[in-house]
C-alpha cells in the first residue's frame, strides 16, 4: 500500500497543478487608490524679475485618471510672517507667473511660500537667500586643453564663508565678434566648461556645481572653456556667473541629477526627488547670482 | 594578550583536581580512517567531556585512575572505554558507521553531540548524509539551499544562493571552505552554490555567540570540510543528473598514512544543445547564434600522516561558470557580429600542517590563497561596403567594451588549542590577510576608418592589510553552569589609514531544573569588506570593496538567549536575538555599477546602520528512520542611511515577518527512502512607483524659465511587499545493491504543487487594456531524475 502511495501521490500533484505553467504570472498585485496630493515647486533667484510657480496635482501610477497642472490655487509669500505677495493667476502655458518687472535681488529673513487649494490641504516651505558668492575670476588665454585643442582657461577662488556650507552652481558664457564678418553678436553664448578637480560635479550634463561638503575651506577651480582667444582674436568678454545656492536647492540638484541618471536603468537603486514641502512633494529654493565680467 | 591569557588561566584556580592525567589522540571512521569532526567524549561519572577539533584531534585531561570514557557521534554507535590514567596517555580511536552495523542501528546509534551540554549557541549543523537525502532543484543536492531551510537563515529569493542570516546581508558570510574564504558561493546565476555536496564532509553554520576565534565578519560563519579521502580503500561516487554530472574518487596513496580525493563536476547544457543550435542556424543561412552556458567545480585534497605527532593537508578547489552568445548575421555584404558574455571563477587553496606538541597542547598552521574575479564582454564588430562612389573595398567598425573585476587574498594563520585542565579549553591564535581589490575596470575599444580608441577607465587596485589575535577559554565552572569568554583583537592597513578594533566576546549555559540549558551570548563583531550589490537579482557582477580610508569598517553587536532541552530523539531549542549594524555600506539612490564609468565607486555608496531582533524556534531529530526539523521564525529587520528614503528608517528588502520550514526523511524500507522540504516565507518587502507629477525646474537645470519636468515619485523604500513565498519539494530514491557497487535512482519535484513564487514585477495592462503591476514567477514545478553509482 506504501509503495502505491508514494507513486500516486506525486502524480496527482503533478496533474492537478498545471495551471499556470505558461505565462509565469504569479498575480496583478492591487495597489491602495492614490490620494492626490498638491506637488508645487518655486525655484527663485536673486536676478529674477518675476515668480514662475509650478503646481500640479499628484497621479497614481496606475491610475487611468489623467494628472496635470492644478488650477485654482492661491500662492504667497511670506516675510517673517508677513505677506509679501499674494498671486492665483495660471497663463496659458501652466505657470502661476508674478511679475515685477524688475530684479528681485534678495530678501533677508525667513521666506514662506505657501499654496492653499480648496481641494487640497494647504502646504508650505521655508527657505532663505544664500549669501552671494565671494569670488574671483583670473583668465589666461590659451593655458588649457580641451576636447584636445588648446583653450582659454578661467581659473575661480571661491572664498569661504566661516560657519556656512556654501554650495554654488556654475555657468560661464562668452560675448564675441563673428571672425569672418566682425559683427557683434551681442549675445552671450553659453559654455560647457571642463575641469579635472574632482570635487566639481555636473548637473544636466552641462552646469558645474560645487559644494564644500560641510569642509570651511576656500575653493580654487582651474576650467577650460571650450573657447580660444588666440585663434579667435575677436573676444569680447567672459561672462562667470557664479549661485549661491541654499542648501535645500543644492539637495534638489543633486537628487534630480541621480534619478536623471537612474532613468531606463533596471539596475539603479529607485530615487526619491527631494522635497522639503509640508507634504514632502515638490520643492522650493532660492540662489543668489553674482556676476563677473573678464 | 599575555595579561588576558593570565587573567583567563587563573580562573582555574576556583575548581581544580589534586592530580590530573591527559589522554590525547584522534578519533576516526572505523572503515576509512577519516578524522570525525565535533565527537563527543564524556566522562559519566565526573560529567565532564569535550569533542575532537576540525582536525579530528582531542586532549581530554582528567584526575588520576580508573574511568571511563564514552564516545557518541552522530550516525555512529556509541563506544564506551575503559581507561586507566596513571600517566599521560595518547590514543586513537575508531567509530563504526550505524549503517555498517545492519538492524542494530536503532539500539546503539547515537543523536550525537547534546546540544543542552554545550556553550555554543546558535550554531546549527546538518549532517551530510541527510543533507544528501534531501529533494534538490535538477537533481542536484545543494547545500546552501539546505542551509537557507533553518531558522534564523533566510533565502535572498528564488532560486538564489545567497543566505540572510538574522538580518544580516550576504557579505557578512565568512564563508570557509578547508579554512579558506570563498567570495562567490554562486553557479548558474545563484541557482546553484559551488558546493559538490560529494566532496564535502562536514557543514557546520554559527549564527551568533561568536566565540573569539571567529572574525572578520558580522552575521554568520559558515565552515564546509572537504572529505579528506579514504585512508584504506579505494572508492568511487558517480551521478549523473538532468544537467550535470560529477565524479569522486578517494583512496589511499599509502595505507593508513596518506590519501587523496578528487572531485568534479560539469554541466552539459550547452554540449547538449549544440545539435539542435546548428539544426536551427542551419535553417537561414545568414543568420547564426549560438548561446551557451557552463559550469564546472573541482575539489582535490591529499592529506598525509607525517608521524604520530605531525599531519599535512592541501587541498584545492576550482570553479568556473562561463555564459555566452555569440552571433552573426550577413546581408548584402554587410556581417554585423555580436560577442557577449560573462564569466567568473573561484579559486582557493590551502596548505595545513597540523602539530601536536604535547598531550595538552595541538596547533594548527594553514598558508591560504583565494582568488575571486569576473569579466563581462560585450563586442560588436560590423563590416559593410560604403556607398559612397569615391570609396573602395570592405569597411568595418568595431566597438569592445570589457568590464572585470576581482579580489585576491593571500594568508595565513596560526591556531593553538590547550586543554589546561579539566574546566578548562583554551584557544588562542593570530592571523594575517593581505586583500588585493580590483573594484572595476572597464576598458573600451572603439575602430573605425582609421580612428582607433582604447581606454581603460577605473581600475586602480586597492591594497589592504589585515592582522587578527585571539583568546578564549572555555570554562566549567561546575557541572551546571559553563562559560566561553574571550577577545578578538583585529587591525586593517589600508591607503594610510588604520583601523582597529577589540572585540569581547561571551557565551554562557546554565543547567536549570528539569534538564534545560539556559544560553546567552554577545558577541562584538567588525569587518573589513563589503559586497556593493543592487537589490534583487545576485548578478556575479556584485562588486568587493574593502573598506578605506573614507568607507568605515562594518560594525555589529549581538545579543542572544535561548533555551535548549533533548529529549530522547529530539533537540529543542528558542532563541531570542537583538543585533545592531554600524557602517553598513549602499548604493546611494540611483547608482548603480553600469553606465556612470567616470565616477569612482566610493562616490556611489553611503554608510547607514541596521537594526534586527527576531525570535527563533527550532525542533530537530537527527537519527533513526524518521527524521528532520521544524523551524520558525519571527523577525523583524530594518535599515537606516542618511542619504537613502530621506534619512527615514525603513524595512530592509529581506525582513521576513514570518518564516517556515519542515523537512521530513523517511527510510521506508532498507533501499526506499522519501523526502520532502516545505517552506513558507513572507514576501519581500520592496519600493514601487507610487505616483507622479509635474515639477519646475531650476535655472540650472532648464533651458528657459519655467521649464517642467515630469517625475515618477517611488513609494517609500521598501513600502510594499511581495506575495508570500511557499514551496514543496519532494525525493524518493531507490537503492539496489549489486555485485561490485551500489546504485541509486533519485526521483525528485521541485515546487511540486506548482506555486509560482514572485520573482520579479513589471508594469502591464489587464485585459481592459488598463496598467497594472504584475509579479512573475520563475520556477514552475521542476521534475527532475539522477542516477548515482557507488563504488
Amino acid at each position: 500500500m506504501n509503495k502505491q502511495l508514494l507513486f500516486i501521490l506525486p502524480l496527482t500533484v503533478l496533474v492537478f497543478s498545471c495551471s499556470n505553467l505558461i505565462d509565469g504570472v504569479v498575480k496583478d498585485i492591487d495597489l491602495p487608490a492614490h490620494d492626490p496630493q498638491i506637488a508645487a515647486s518655486l525655484f527663485v533667484d536673486s536676478k529674477d524679475s518675476g515668480f514662475a510657480a509650478i503646481i500640479s496635482k499628484t497621479q497614481g501610477i496606475y491610475d487611468t485618471s489623467s494628472t496635470g497642472l492644478l488650477d485654482s490655487a492661491t500662492l504667497k509669500l511670506f516675510k517673517d510672517g508677513t505677506l509679501l505677495y499674494s498671486w492665483d493667476n495660471m497663463s496659458p502655458f501652466g505657470t502661476y507667473d508674478y511679475d515685477f518687472g524688475q530684479q528681485i535681488g534678495t530678501i533677508e529673513g525667513d521666506i514662506v511660500f505657501e499654496i492653499s487649494h480648496p481641494d487640497h490641504e494647504t502646504v508650505s516651505a521655508t527657505q532663505r537667500f544664500p549669501e552671494a558668492a565671494n569670488f574671483e575670476v583670473e583668465l589666461n588665454y590659451g593655458d588649457a586643453i580641451y576636447g584636445g585643442t588648446p583653450s582659454d582657461e578661467i581659473v575661480l577662488t571661491l572664498k569661504d564663508n566661516p560657519g556656512i556650507d556654501q554650495h554654488y552652481l556654475i555657468e560661464m558664457s562668452v560675448h564675441y565678434r563673428t571672425p569672418l564678418t566682425g559683427q557683434d553678436t551681442s549675445k552671450y553664448y553659453g559654455l560647457f566648461p571642463e575641469t579635472s578637480n574632482s570635487s566639481v560635479s555636473y548637473i544636466g550634463g552641462k552646469n558645474p556645481i560645487v559644494s564644500e561638503e560641510g569642509i570651511d575651506r576656500d575653493l580654487k577651480i582651474s576650467f577650460a572653456t571650450g573657447f580660444n582667444s588666440i585663434d579667435q582674436a575677436f573676444l569680447l568678454e567672459y561672462r562667470v556667473s557664479i549661485s549661491a545656492l541654499s542648501d535645500d536647492l543644492y539637495a534638489f540638484y543633486k537628487s534630480y541629477e541621480a534619478l536623471n541618471q537612474s532613468q531606463n536603468n533596471p539596475f539603479a537603486e529607485p530615487v526619491i526627488l527631494f522635497s522639503n514641502m509640508s507634504n514632502s512633494i515638490g520643492s522650493f529654493g532660492l540662489s543668489t547670482t553674482t556676476r563677473k565680467w573678464k | 594578550m599575555k595579561k588576558i591569557l593570565l587573567a583567563l588561566f587563573c580562573f582555574s584556580g576556583t575548581l581544580s583536581f589534586a592530580q590530573t592525567k591527559t589522554i590525547s589522540g584522534y578519533v576516526s571512521d572505523s572503515q576509512t580512517g577519516e578524522a570525525l569532526i565535533g565527537v563527543n567524549l564524556w566522562s559519566p561519572d565526573l560529567k565532564l567531556g569535550t569533542a575532537t577539533n576540525v582536525y579530528g584531534f582531542y586532549s581530554f585531561t582528567l584526575p588520576e585512575g580508573k574511568h571511563v570514557l564514552r564516545l557518541t557521534y552522530l550516525g555512529y554507535a556509541n563506544r564506551d572505554f575503559e581507561i586507566n590514567l596513571i600517566q599521560n596517555i595518547s590514543s586513537n580511536f575508531e567509530l563504526i558507521a550505524s549503517e555498517n552495523m545492519l538492524n542494530e542501528v536503532d539500539v546503539i546509534a547515537s543523536e550525537g553531540a547534546r546540544m543542552q551540554e554545550q556553550v555554543q549557541m546558535s550554531k546549527m549543523e546538518v549532517p551530510i548524509k541527510q543533507l544528501k537525502s534531501l529533494p534538490a532543484i535538477l537533481g542536484e543536492v545543494d547545500i546552501m539551499k539546505t542551509l537557507q531551510l533553518l531558522p534564523g537563515v533566510q533565502s535572498g529569493g528564488e532560486g538564489t544562493s545567497g543566505l540572510y542570516v538574522r538580518g544580516g546581508s550576504p557579505d557578512q558570510n565568512l564563508i570557509l571552505l578547508d579554512g579558506v574564504p570563498i567570495y562567490n558561493v554562486n553557479h548558474l546565476f545563484g541557482f546553484f552554490s559551488v558546493f559538490n555536496a560529494d566532496a564535502i564532509s562536514n557543514v557546520s553554520l554559527t549564527k551568533g555567540g561568536f566565540p573569539a576565534r571567529y572574525g572578520g565578519r558580522l552575521s554568520s560563519v559558515l565552515e564546509i570540510n572537504m572529505k579528506e579521502g579514504n585512508l584504506r580503500e579505494f572508492h568511487g561516487d558517480a551521478t549523473a543528473s538532468i544537467i550535470a554530472s560529477k565524479l569522486t574518487l578517494e583512496g589511499p596513496l599509502i595505507k593508513d598514512k596518506a590519501s587523496f580525493m578528487v572531485s568534479g563536476r560539469r554541466t552539459y547544457l550547452d554540449i547538449l544543445a549544440k545539435p539542435f543550435l546548428n539544426n536551427i542556424n542551419s535553417q537561414d543561412p545568414n543568420f547564426s547564434a549560438s548561446p551557451t552556458y557552463y559550469f564546472y567545480d573541482m575539489n582535490a585534497k591529499v592529506n598525509y600522516k607525517v608521524g604520530k605527532n605531525d599531519r599535512i593537508y592541501l587541498s584545492h578547489f576550482q570553479g568556473k561558470d562561463d555564459f555566452g552568445l555569440q552571433s552573426e548575421d550577413s546581408n548584402n555584404g554587410n556581417t554585423d557580429k555580436l560577442n557577449f558574455g560573462l564569466d567568473w571563477q573561484n579559486s582557493i587553496t590551502a596548505a595545513r600542517w597540523n602539530h601536536q606538541w604535547s598531550p595538552k597542547l595541538f596547533s594548527n598552521a594553514i598558508a591560504t590563497r583565494s582568488l575571486y574575479n569576473f569579466n563581462t564582454r560585450a563586442i560588436s564588430e560590423t563590416s559593410f561596403q560604403p556607398n559612397f562612389p569615391d570609396t573602395t573595398g570592405q569597411q568595418s567598425e568595431k566597438f569592445a567594451g570589457l568590464y572585470f573585476s576581482g579580489i585576491e587574498d593571500y594568508g595565513g594563520r596560526l591556531d593553538f588549542d590547550y586543554a589546561h585542565s579539566p574546566l578548562h579549553y583554551v584557544r588562542f591564535g593570530a592571523g594575517y590577510t593581505n586583500h588585493t581589490f580590483s573594484p572595476g575596470a572597464t576598458n573600451l575599444e572603439f575602430a573605425s576608418s582609421g580612428f582607433n580608441l582604447d581606454t581603460l577607465i577605473g581600475g586602480s587596485d586597492v591594497y589592504s592589510n589585515e592582522l587578527f589575535a585571539y583568546a578564549e577559554d572555555e570554562w566549567t565552572v561546575n557541572d551546571k553552569f559553563k562559560i566561553n569568554g574571550g577577545l578578538h583583537f583585529t587591525t586593517l592597513f589600508v591607503e594610510g589609514t588604520t583601523y582597529a578594533s577589540l572585540q569581547p566576546r561571551f557565551g554562557m549555559n546554565y543547567s536549570l531544573p528539569g534538564d534545560i540549558a539556559l544560553k546567552a551570548s554577545y558577541a562584538d563583531m567588525m569587518q573589513f569588506v563589503n559586497l556593493l550589490t543592487n537589490e534583487g537579482i545576485g548578478l556575479p557582477t556584485d562588486l568587493w570593496v574593502p573598506s578605506t580610508a573614507n568607507l568605515k569598517p562594518q560594525k555589529s553587536r549581538q545579543y542572544a538567549a535561548g533555551l535548549a532541552k533533548n529529549l530522547k530523539k529530539f533537540e529543542l531549542s528558542i532563541e531570542g536575538y537583538y543585533k545592531e549594524m554600524d557602517n553598513l555600506v549602499s548604493y546611494k539612490e540611483g547608482a548603480n555599477f553600469l553606465f556612470s564609468l567616470d565616477e569612482n565607486w566610493e562616490d556611489k555608496v553611503t554608510q547607514g546602520s541596521g537594526e534586527s531582533y527576531g525570535l527563533e524556534f527550532f525542533a530537530q531529530k537527527k537519527a533513526g528512520k524518521t527524521n528532520g526539523w521544524i523551524g520558525y521564525t519571527l523577525s523583524w529587520n530594518f535599515r537606516q542611511f542618511d542619504e537613502i528614503n530621506g534619512g527615514e528608517k525603513f524595512f530592509y528588502t529581506y525582513d521576513r515577518r514570518h518564516d517556515f520550514s519542515a523537512v521530513l526523511s523517511h527510510d521506508f524500507t532498507e533501499n526506499i527512502a522519501f523526502s520532502g522540504a516545505w517552506v513558507y516565507g513572507t514576501g519581500r518587502a520592496i519600493t514601487l512607483p507610487e505616483f507622479a507629477y509635474i515639477t519646475a525646474l531650476p535655472s540650472g537645470l532648464g533651458w528657459f524659465q519655467g521649464q517642467t519636468a515630469y517625475v515618477e515619485r517611488p513609494s517609500d523604500k521598501n513600502a510594499y511587499r511581495m506575495s508570500a513565498y511557499h514551496r514543496l519539494d519532494l525525493s524518493l530514491s531507490f537503492h539496489k545493491k549489486l555485485k561490485n557497487y551500489d546504485r541509486w535512482w533519485i526521483f525528485s519535484t521541485y515546487n511540486t504543487y506548482n506555486h509560482l513564487n514572485p520573482f520579479f514585477l513589471d508594469a502591464s495592462s489587464d485585459d481592459q487594456g488598463n496598467p497594472v503591476l504584475r509579479e512573475y514567477g520563475l520556477f514552475p514545478i521542476i521534475p527532475s531524475v539522477a542516477y548515482r553509482i557507488k563504488f
